[in-house]
């Protein structure tokens, strides 16, 4: 067959009809994505699950891990407690420990496109994962969940292009609104120009946005270059955790529904300075 | 019923790759050219935009372009097999410009660049592999075939 023959004939045409249909489904609306692909997720994506377990059940330190989670949880959650009772000003933990409940989840599936920005997780609507749970890791803060299913949750990271956390200096209490750059660092926006921010100071979640709890570790400041004519102080923020490296995520579950604030998570043009 | 079986494989790799080696070999992609390589156009197309819907499940809020990506490569290369005499490189051929139209495509409708080493790591091993993926899947699927 020749190559124009070929071009015209029905099979060519249906194949074309069927990247015309993939550039639609490219084209939906992002939240009718995010309703769609859970169905299919759910049924295509659990031999993940089946090879995570399968994998953790091989590895005969998975009672270990799950003790040492335990554990971990148990000290984070008195370490709140014992700065509480140190008295600091506007404690920076400020997570009342009887009001959320942290589950331990594995990581089990990473796209190469995407592998810093979304993951997949163990844990889903079953354990009480929701739409907005914070994800965390005892280095720090590592994003919110997105997307939910019975038994699995999609993870987007604080690298994603559209995450968004309301933060505060831990030293100086000055508030401001993170957002990723493109070099694995974090911009804060809306800091004051007078605003005392220095490098090396730790960068905590505010628990403004309604979302994040308050006094979760996010990142350590690493530069505030100057700049005389902006309206606001540029602070770039280097977050303490590794993303590459987290095999296991603790979820947050609240005892009380989440907010839909204004802070966290929203497109920069959609943002505005409270009055 | 090969071509279901071959929908099975794609599905298999998929996992095995997203679970094993998120940074590493593209085994959907080299699966996908060999059968291109021996499917007619339509079930080479069908069998790309299966493959990616897998992959876009992972991350759903870009569903669309892995189908097309890959559906995409799937249609061409099964059209332009035919037009010269093929040799063994011409694999690597096709395999580097799917990686690179992947990655293209990708890195317009995304708003992140790539990390540049995890880029090289997937290419360098896809390449590698990318001899060894016909004899394979040929040795699986087209045993009997006259092709």
């Amino acid at each position: 067959m020749s190559p124009p023959d070929r071009i015209n004939s029905w099979q060519d045409r249906i194949s074309w009809g069927l990247l015309l249909i993939s550039l639609v489904v490219y084209l939906l609306p992002h939240n009718t994505k995010i309703r769609i692909a859970p169905h299919f997720a759910t049924i295509l994506l659990s031999p993940l699950r089946g090879i995570a377990a399968l994998r953790t059940t091989i590895a005969t330190i998975n009672n270990d891990n799950a003790r040492l989670a335990r554990l971990a949880a148990e000290l984070a959650l008195e370490n709140a407690r014992l700065k509480h009772f140190l008295n600091l000003p506007e404690s920076t933990i400020a997570i009342p420990a009887n009001s959320l409940r942290l589950i331990r989840a594995r990581v089990i599936a990473r796209d190469i496109t995407t592998l810093k920005r979304f993951f997949t997780i163990t844990r889903g609507a079953d354990d009480g994962v929701q739409i907005g749970s914070p994800v965390i890791v005892p280095e720090g803060v590592v994003g919110r969940v997105i997307m939910v299913t019975p038994h699995q949750a999609l993870v987007q990271t604080i690298f994603e292009p559209d995450f968004r956390v309301a933060v505060m200096n831990a030293r100086t209490r000055e508030i401001a609104l993170a957002h990723p750059d493109q070099k694995e660092k974090l911009i804060l926006d809306y800091v004051n120009k007078n605003a005392d921010f220095r490098i090396g100071d730790t960068i905590v979640t505010s628990g403004l946005g309604g979302i994040f709890p308050k006094g979760l570790r996010l990142g350590v400041v690493v530069d505030t270059p100057e700049q005389p004519n902006a309206l606001f102080k540029l602070v770039y923020v280097k977050p303490f955790i590794n993303i590459m490296l987290i095999e296991q995520v603790f979820v947050i579950i609240p005892t009380f529904p989440l907010q839909d604030n204004w802070l966290d998570n929203l497109q920069p043009s959609e943002t505005k300075i409270p009055e | 019923m090969r071509q279901f079986f071959a929908c099975v494989f794609i599905y298999l790799l998929f996992v095995f790759q997203s679970t094993l080696f998120p940074v590493g070999p593209q085994f959907v992609l080299l699966a996908l050219i060999v059968f291109a390589l021996y499917e007619t156009p339509l079930i080479a197309t069908l069998l790309g935009i299966w493959a990616g819907f897998c992959l876009d499940l992972t991350t759903p809020t870009t569903l669309g372009v892995q189908m097309l990506t890959l559906g995409g490569i799937g249609y061409g290369i099964a059209v332009v097999r035919n037009l010269f005499y093929r040799n063994r490189w011409h694999n690597l051929l096709f395999t580097f410009t799917g990686l690179l139209l992947q990655r293209v495509l990708y890195y317009f409708v995304d708003k992140n660049p790539f990390n540049i080493n995890t880029l090289l790591i997937t290419t360098i091993l896809t390449l590698t592999l990318a001899p060894f993926a016909e004899p394979a899947v040929v040795a699986l699927f087209y045993r009997h075939s006259k092709k």
